[in-house]
């Protein structure tokens, strides 16, 4: 189970244009992402009306997060302190492969056979759950929608719903492959039906599970505990049930106190799927104490930094505050469109265009490239994130490494700018020709490259006359 | 984990740090004044405001809304009586379900109702057993192995430390009395809900039942539950009790 339907390297050695193009011809794809506006767009508007407050606390949470990263130092060992107290183990790791390794020796040592998994975002980032059965393990994605592409070996294309991509067929046929010892002629038709199957079959994985593993959406340095939120109530079984729960995390998911966490828990779900609160959040703090029935004897906390202490101290510091709602992906056109897996990366849409380049260096180098620029995402952040700022930033440094060739007609357009009259003058000549090019029906055959771009938006029309032309004009005309 | 990696990690963290403008560090609040704000928020919230019959109704709204079932009772005494007519309703709805998680296995077994050794809900029962312990109805404490093994505990019995009206959500406290497990591994979840208990925000309720545990300690899990279980992973559809409860009745009651 390895390696994925279609291999990463594969998909990233397509680069992003040739994913996306693969991503607007997918007809199943483009089916599910139909649902995305109808779904999150309206119900994050419809939460927010009912929330007046949501811009103060907004303004809150921005400051909640600069203050804690400023003195990131202080807070990470206050948590470390009153974990410690509670019985709980503070690991830290640099790289991808330091968390998979202290994770692996976790397991090795508890002589674990199989591990129960929420859904997790470090744990996608750091590859947890394939690298975990390459060791040996049984370990079983129990969130649903990660249990539906774990079936399928592919990554997540949404990060609240990892799963928006599949349709109902397609789950199908991978209910019938998988579960084999369920009879083959069973009713599969409403959402009812899959979700109950799945219940089913996960419910034994959970209890017969020596390790749980969950991610974390926030860590409360008072108190030591870490946050999961979910709505499926799977995270909670994986925390609660096995002798041994492992919480993979990272350092700017720390917050000062509990009310610093409950002003960032009023904005996440309205922000990511529109409910006033998911639901179930839970603070999980340490071991079993010694008189509860039930509870892991072992707990453990894995701080990942992977390039986030890079971002600290420069621009990309804003991008910290990320809490991971979605929201930029939801309204952002390029991601409608193309989905999450034409981004080759576990991080998609404008977050993930600010993110991947940071976690995965060249390889995703063309991310901040995905996107029109249209705002969206800054708007409805709940964090306030310049996200188009940043991506900007990405474009420039990866143009400046690109060199002229790729910067010449941007040189050219300057030198052109900089002198009005040959401005003008190069408008004058220039526009009268494009104007009679976009107009042809055969523009394609004159300009082939367009062809692709022409299948799913039209070129619009370009007048002859430039706009400062035409303003003296009318300004003539009117004195 | 191994002390070198520690040390390299905060490294990362101190070096990047010192490359920040100054100014901006010297206009952030340091630690210590933050966490004064943050005990004088702190202290409104451990004494709220009174405004319990609109936290009550707020607080049925929402849940209501987020799919859970709320009952008010007129008193404590009421509440055995209750606890049993959900157990009924819900082994009706479920007597004719081809679901093989909800087979009880022989119509004639009694229903099982899961609960924690919980002194609260002993002293709630008491002179009333019988209701909940006889031919058709069973009270099984945790660690149950028919709960376990998915089978026929169906139903868990717990109840809330506190409530927070603001979204609808029960705040649980685990112990040896409130075992986590129970709220989430049944299919039909009752929550007994005082309510004396029901706050407006979060913090009130956090506090509250913070003050009520043990040495005023943390406990090792506190869930924040605001309705059924559910999910939206088959496209996007909501759908009940996906691992957790398909159902989530709330008794409130007032405490004699
Ligand atoms: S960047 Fe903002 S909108 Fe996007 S996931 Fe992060 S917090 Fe949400």
């Amino acid at each position: 189970m390895s390696q994925p339907h279609v291999s990463e390297k594969e998909q990233l050695n397509k680069g992003l244009k040739g994913r996306a193009h693969e991503a607007l011809t997918d007809a199943n794809l483009q089916k599910a992402l139909s649902v995305i506006g109808k779904g999150f767009v309206n119900k994050r508007a419809m939460a927010l009306e009912g929330c007046p407050q949501f811009k103060a606390l907004s303004d809150r949470a921005v400051a909640i997060k600069r203050h804690t990263l400023t003195h990131l130092e202080h807070y990470l060992e206050q948590f470390e302190q009153a974990l410690n107290a509670q019985g709980g183990q503070l690991h830290f790791a640099s790289t991808p492969g330091q968390a998979r390794d202290i994770i692996t020796q976790i397991c090795k040592e508890q002589n674990a056979k199989s591990i129960a998994k929420g859904k997790t975002m470090v744990g996608e980032e750091i590859n947890l759950t394939h690298h975990l059965e390459d060791e040996g393990f049984e370990c079983v994605e129990t969130d649903l929608g990660e249990y539906l592409i774990q079936l399928r070996n592919e990554i997540p294309s949404h990060i609240i719903a990892p799963a928006v991509h599949l349709t109902r067929e397609e789950i199908r046929d991978d209910f019938k492959t998988a579960h084999k010892s369920l009879p083959r002629d069973r009713e599969l038709e409403t959402p009812q039906d899959f979700v109950k199957e799945a219940r089913g079959i996960l419910r034994e994985k959970f209890i017969n599970a020596d390790v749980g593993i969950t991610g974390a959406n926030l860590l409360i340095a008072e108190t030591g505990s870490t946050t999961l939120v979910t709505n499926e109530g799977n995270g909670d079984l994986c925390s609660s049930l096995p002798n041994t729960h492992i919480v993979i995390s990272s350092f700017e998911k720390l917050v000062p106190t509990f009310e610093d966490a409950s002003t960032i828990l009023r904005l996440l779900a309205r922000s990511a799927t529109g409910q006033a609160i998911s639901t179930y959040t839970s603070f999980i703090t340490g071991a079993k104490r010694p008189d509860d029935l039930t509870g892991p004897n072992n707990f453990h906390v894995v701080l990942l930094d992977n390039g986030r202490s890079q971002m600290l101290g420069s621009d990309f510091e804003d991008m910290l505050r990320c809490i991971r709602c979605g929201a930029c992906l939801n309204h952002c056109p390029v991601y409608q469109n193309i989905g999450g897996h034409a981004y080759g990366s576990v991080y998609p849409g404008p977050m993930g265009a600010v993110l991947s380049p940071q976690f995965m260096g060249e390889k995703s180098q063309d991310l901040p490239f995905a996107s029109s620029f249209c705002g969206r995402c800054n708007e409805v952040c709940p964090m306030q994130i310049p996200l188009t700022k940043l991506m900007r930033q990405w474009r420039q440094k990866a143009t400046n490494k690109a060199g002229l060739v790729a910067n010449l007609p941007m040189h050219l357009w300057a030198s052109l700018a900089k002198r009005p009259r040959l401005y003008n003058w190069a408008m004058a000549i220039g526009l009268p020709m494009v104007s009679w090019v976009t107009k042809q029906k055969t523009i394609t055959n004159i300009i082939p490259a367009l062809a692709a771009w022409q299948k799913h938006r039209s070129l619009p029309n370009i007048e002859k006359k430039s706009f400062q032309v035409q303003y003296q004009t009318d300004k003539k005309n009117k004195e | 984990m191994t002390n070198s990696s520690k040390t390299q990690f905060l490294k990362d963290i101190s070096t990047a740090v010192k490359g920040r403008d100054g100014g901006l560090i010297k206009a952030e609040i340091t630690p210590q004044d933050w966490a004064k704000q943050t005990s004088v928020t702190r202290e409104k919230s451990r004494s709220p405001s009174a405004n319990k019959t609109s936290n009550i109704e707020k607080l049925t709204k929402i849940l209501e809304g987020q799919s859970a079932t709320i009952y008010h009772l007129e008193s404590a005494s009421k509440v055995p009586s209750q606890i049993a007519n959900c157990a009924k309703n819900w082994a009706k709805r479920t007597q004719n379900s081809n679901d093989p998680a909800l087979d009880r296995g022989e119509e004639t077994d009694p229903i099982e109702i899961a609960y924690g050794d919980n002194s609260t809900l002993k002293e709630l029962i008491k002179g009333n057993e019988a209701m909940l312990n006889n031919d058709t109805i069973k009270l099984v404490s945790w660690p149950t192995q028919p709960l376990l093994s998915e089978g026929d505990a169906l139903i868990s019995l717990t109840i809330a430390d506190a409530a927070a009206s603001e979204t609808g959500t029960l705040f649980m406290l685990s112990s040896n009395e409130n075992p986590t497990p129970l709220n989430f591994l049944s299919a039909c979840h009752i929550v007994l809900l005082p309510s004396d208990k029901i706050c407006e925000t979060y913090e009130e309720a956090y506090h509250s039942s913070l003050s009520h545990s043990a040495k005023n300690n943390i406990p090792r899990t506190i869930n924040m539950i605001s309705g059924p279980s559910r999910t939206a992973d088959i496209e996007q559809a909501l759908t009940l009790g996906a691992h957790g409860p398909m159902e989530l009745n709330v008794l409130i009651y007032d405490e004699a």
